[in-house]
């Protein structure tokens, strides 16, 4: 297994895997979107609420805020001392205290004060509730470790796809150089280069095939590589996108090592 | 094909339409013409109690609405606002008082007494109304009162319930129909109208037996009459007269004979007559000799004059004078039926929509005051002989009881059981969602019943075009029997008829009475309103002037002319319940509203009254539909073209206009859009929280639809919404997808797709039982019988009512009465 990162920003990670098979790709997926935990609002205390907003509608809402996460300093509640009842170990107190003055106002997620430093919203521009004049909630919501099994509110990851690597070759032989395989590709990965038609940023492909379609000469060909997968990682904001990778590929090799020893158990 | 740019062009004046009617125009201007004129109609057809008192009766006068109010348990009183009622369960009415005054009568001398205002009883009012109290309000001030600003009005409520007075469809009066009869039945042919006046429905029939003679039969009369004798008792002594009243061509006379040899038997040689037998006293005769058998002659006629003039054709009037014109009439009918008889005119066409009347919410309640008016009067005239036959002085202040009227209307608005036994005629609001609601108020109900299978009347019929919704009806039992009106159909409240039959007679259309009922062949006839009013030598140039007069506003604007061509007759209509549309006129190849004229309406400059005004846009009846030839778009302009549509997608209704590319669809699809965004969850309105329906459905995440419809802009779709924007994946998946399955992503509805809050209401009241019994709301004790586990009673608060913001499970007990 190889990996090569192409590009990474603070949410996003893109790489190529190189030398695994379609099978193993998926249960990196699946495992990033379902197994790897994050935290996230699970129990919410209305003190007050005089907004229109109904009590349940702003606990989903609140239990959608994205909270950074620190997975060492937290255990899942399943596995923590408590036995699931909740203690400082497993759990994180956020409050919320808002009131409107004589204007109405728009309650963010920023709002939220919490408990550990370390466990705040990944985002402060998320609108939880509008408050007319004089309207007033007063919150408080504890925050847990959980899966995205359990809840889509604990996946660490928005999207994670993966599309194989596209190869695309060209026949100089048969091209004609009409240049409408240029025109037609929506990625723009051809080119004509002077009396050679060029390719560039092949990653970009969607294979859509739109240009061999359009080569009447046939010299196109649009191809992939095998077990070689192009990843593309979008974190929530709760974990760092390599970590995810790296944390889920750990609990793959475990879930697996799992899976072995039951089946050599027999 | 014009671009669409050019195509959506004129949606300012839908705009402007909406602006100024809204969306449930007809119930509001219906409701207004009750209260405004027909309320004191129908006091004025009262017009004195006359009860069996020696020298005593009361006048009544002036009738007046006063702004809704509640009176409370102690006696007070103040203004009822819409949602006090709604979450009280009270009945938004208004207070009736009606101005009576006594007169005594002495001898010769009568003797005016003091003029009362007496309370007789409340009347339910329309929201949005005239005499509602939220009439005229700004947006603020009807938030301020619990209100949603887009709430369309056009219901009422009755015991905190909002119900709706559904329209309904009928076949149009005073109009004559001719038919050919199955070959079964005893007859051929058959003429047949709906004579009503003031509420009585009184049908005619003439029919023509398999022998030639003719028959006619109404109310009243058992059996059926000869026509011959039925018109000398009507004053045409000779068959000389009866033959020029009905027509001057020969083979039409021709079929006569038959007929007019039936009244032999009663005629009178001339010269031979005298006091006691004349030809008329005779026919007169035998109409008494049916309806007052065994009396003597003196009262069988005096009784068979009166049959005459209450019970045939009250419409043309019910006085003595009017014989003559309802022998004319009874001429006209005949003429048809032979004509259709001859094949010189084909069957009336029961289904086209010139044909059919709507009966608006003030139509409906007219019925209903009517009756409740009378009832009180009889229970006044009883009251007032009681306090006679006991020796004291009558007194109407406390011979009125209020309940009568304020009971017959409530109990009839709450369970839909109208005067004449139809059922269903008030509905719950459906508060589903918006459109919902709005495709509720605008429902047409056709009394016919559900159960025979009356294909033609279920089918779509061309002069449906623009007045009735093609798609939207349900499927099932009652398919094409309920309908929707279209977006831009206008119901007609009505005007005075006499203003009209004077420009038809400064038009120059020779007077009926003058002609003394004889119609010449040439001359078009000229009916106003089913009435025969006289005819005129120049058809087409009437029809011209007078929608020339209507456009230049001379006429009421609701007034509609048609000409027929092959029967050569003139139809002009003023009265309510026909379904009008607007189109743009176009004059000499060139549509009338310029670009200008548009800009100004998307300014605001003008209204849409003043498109009308100047002539720019007019209404069309489906009987003026006919002589019409309409462009679709501008390009389609010719040299005969008469009008353009506005948007042709105005002839869908409010729900089927949601559809996207609806001309894209196989029909039936439409059909089911139509019926199930009437289900869709959304936001019902925007008071939500100020509201306690029995069940409601609240949408959390509503969406603007992705790609919409113009329409939606127009009617404000997109501030209530109902439903979101899924994205679908379609494919077999191995066939978990069999029959409308579907699967559905468990984490997209984690994040809230499709969420919605359900909210009930559970009522409960503390009652007196005679005997000193008394319910009480508390946390029961355990000595209580039917004690449940202590478990069921955790949330319930000190006053034993349920605390708010707990959870419960079934089985819980929400209210402790005891």
């Amino acid at each position: 297994m190889e990996i090569t990162i192409l590009e990474k920003t603070e949410h996003n990670i893109k790489f190529i895997l190189e030398g695994m098979d379609v099978a193993f790709a998926n249960a990196l997926r699946r495992t990033m979107l379902t197994r790897l935990p994050a935290m996230a609002i699970d129990e919410v205390l209305v003190i007050e609420n005089t907004s229109v907003m109904y009590d349940e509608m702003l606990a989903h809402r609140l239990g959608l805020v994205p909270l950074t996460t620190i997975l060492e300093d937290y255990n899942l509640p399943d596995k923590c001392d408590c036995e699931g009842k909740g203690c400082s170990l497993c759990q994180c107190t956020l409050t919320l205290e808002k009131e409107a003055g004589d204007e109405e106002i728009m309650v963010f997620s920023r709002d939220l004060s919490s408990q550990d430093p370390k466990v705040v919203p990944a985002s402060g521009d998320i609108p939880l509730v509008k408050l007319a004049p004089h309207q007033r909630i007063i919150i408080e919501a504890y925050a847990r470790l959980g899966r995205g099994v359990e809840n889509a509110k604990f996946q660490p990851v928005a999207t994670v796809a993966y599309k194989y690597v596209p190869l695309v070759t060209v026949d100089k032989s048969k091209c004609t150089l009409c240049g409408d395989c240029v025109e037609v590709c929506p990625k723009k990965i051809l080119r004509l280069n002077g009396n050679t038609l060029a390719t560039q940023n092949t990653l970009d492909c969607s294979l859509c095939e739109a240009c061999v379609e359009e080569c009447e000469a046939g010299a196109i060909t649009i191809d992939s590589k095998p077990d070689s997968f192009l990843f593309k990682v979008e974190s929530t904001g709760s974990l760092p996108p390599e970590e995810i990778v790296v944390k889920s590929a750990e609990l793959l090799k475990e879930r697996v090592q799992v899976a072995l020893d039951f089946a050599n158990s027999l | 094909m014009s671009s669409l740019s050019e195509r959506q062009k004129y949606w300012p004046v839908i705009e402007s339409y909406f602006a100024e009617k809204g969306l449930v125009g007809q119930h509001l201007d219906s409701f207004n013409r009750f209260v405004r004129e027909e309320l004191q109609q129908v006091v004025d057809s009262v017009g004195r109690l006359n009860p069996k008192v020696e020298g005593y009766f009361v006048d009544l006068g002036e009738i007046t609405v006063m702004p809704p109010s509640v009176r409370e348990a102690d006696g007070s009183e103040h203004p009822l606002y819409p949602n006090e009622a709604r979450i009280r369960n009270l009945t938004y009415a208004s207070k009736l008082f009606l101005d009576m005054t006594p007169v005594r009568q002495e001898g010769s001398v009568t003797t005016r007494l003091e003029t009362m205002r007496i309370y007789v009883g409340d009347l339910p009012i329309m929201l949005r109304s005239e005499t509602c109290l939220l009439h005229g309000m700004s947006e603020e001030d009807l938030i301020k009162h619990g209100e949603d600003p887009n709430d369309p009005g056009g219901y009422f409520i009755i015991n905190g319930s909002e119900r709706v007075l559904v329209t309904q469809e009928d076949l149009a009066p005073n109009r004559i129909l001719i038919e050919e009869a199955s070959k079964s039945s005893s007859y051929t042919h058959i003429a047949k109208v709906f004579s009503t006046s003031r509420g009585f429905r009184a049908p005619v029939t003439i029919e023509r037996k398999r022998t030639g003679e003719l028959r006619v039969s109404f109310p009243s009369v058992p059996g059926k009459i000869p026509l011959a004798i039925l018109m000398k008792a009507l004053g045409l002594e000779s068959d000389r007269d009866i033959a020029e009243v009905i027509s001057d061509d020969d083979e039409i006379r021709n079929e006569l004979i038959v007929t007019i040899e039936q009244a032999t038997p009663i005629n009178v040689m001339r010269g031979e007559e005298d006091e006691e037998t004349s030809t008329r006293n005779n026919a007169l005769d035998f109409i008494g000799k049916r309806v007052a058998v065994g009396q003597t002659k003196e009262y069988r006629l005096a009784r068979a004059e009166k049959v005459l003039d209450r019970y045939l054709l009250p419409h043309i009037g019910t006085e003595e004078h009017h014989r003559l014109q309802k022998a004319y009439y009874l001429g006209q009918m005949v003429e048809r039926l032979l004509e259709l008889v001859l094949g010189k005119r084909t069957q009336d066409d029961k289904d086209h929509y010139a044909n059919k009347r709507l009966k608006l919410s003030g139509d409906l309640l007219m019925s209903l005051f009517r009756v409740a008016l009378y009832s009180l009067t009889r229970d006044i005239k009883y009251q007032l002989e009681r306090t006679a036959v006991r020796g004291r002085k009558p007194n109407i202040r406390t011979a009125v009881r209020a309940d009568v009227i304020t009971q017959r209307l409530k109990h009839a608005l709450a369970t839909g059981n109208w005067v004449g036994g139809k059922a269903g005629v008030s509905q719950l609001l459906d508060r589903t969602n918006y459109i919902s609601s709005l495709s509720h108020l605008r429902r047409v109900v056709s009394p016919l019943s559900r159960s025979q299978p009356h294909f033609e009347a279920r089918d779509l019929h061309s002069t449906h075009w623009g007045k009735i919704c093609p798609n939207e009806t349900p499927e099932g039992p009652n398919c094409g029997l309920v309908k929707n009106i279209a977006m831009m159909a206008y119901i007609s409240v009505g005007t005075g008829e006499d203003a009209v039959e004077r420009a038809l007679y400064k038009a120059e259309v020779e007077s009926i009475e003058k002609l003394r009922g004889k119609r010449g062949a040439k001359w078009a006839d000229v009916f106003l309103n089913g009435r025969l009013v006289g005819i005129h030598p120049a058809p087409q140039v009437l029809a011209k002037t007078i929608r020339q007069k209507r456009r230049a506003g001379e006429i009421n604007e609701e007034v509609n002319i048609a000409y027929y061509e092959d029967t050569n007759e003139v139809q002009v209509n003023c009265d309510a319940g026909r379904v009008r549309r607007p189109v743009i006129v176009v004059e000499n190849g060139k549509s009338r509203l310029t670009d200008e004229h548009l800009r100004m309406v998307a300014d605001g400059e003008w209204t849409f009254t003043d498109l009308l005004r100047n002539g720019i846009v007019e209404f069309v009846d489906a009987e003026e539909e006919e002589n019409t030839l309409i462009a679709m778009t501008p390009d389609d302009i010719g040299p005969r073209t008469t009008h353009l549509e506005i948007v042709p997608s105005t002839i869908l209704g409010i729900s089927a206009a949601l559809i996207p590319f609806p001309e894209r669809n196989q029909s039936p699809r439409n059909v089911y859009m139509a019926g199930m965004a009437k289900q869709s969850v959304g936001v019902p309105a925007a008071n939500f929280k100020f509201r306690a329906d029995t069940r409601s459905h609240f949408f959390h995440y509503p969406q603007i639809p992705i790609v919409k419809t113009r329409a939606m802009d127009s009617i404000g779709f997109e501030e209530r919404p109902a439903g979101q924007n899924f994205v679908v994946g379609i494919l077999s998946f191995e066939g978990y997808n069999i029959e409308d399955a579907l699967i559905m992503n468990k984490a997209s509805i984690e994040r809230g797709l499709g969420r919605s809050t359900f909210a009930r209401v559970y009522e409960s009241e503390e009652r007196k039982y005679p005997g000193g019994q008394e319910d009480r709301f508390e946390v029961p004790d355990r000595s209580v019988r039917g004690y449940r586990a202590s478990e069921s009673y955790r949330n319930l608060g000190e006053d034993g009512i349920i605390e708010t913001e707990v959870e419960v499970q079934g089985g819980d007990v929400l209210i402790g009465r005891t």
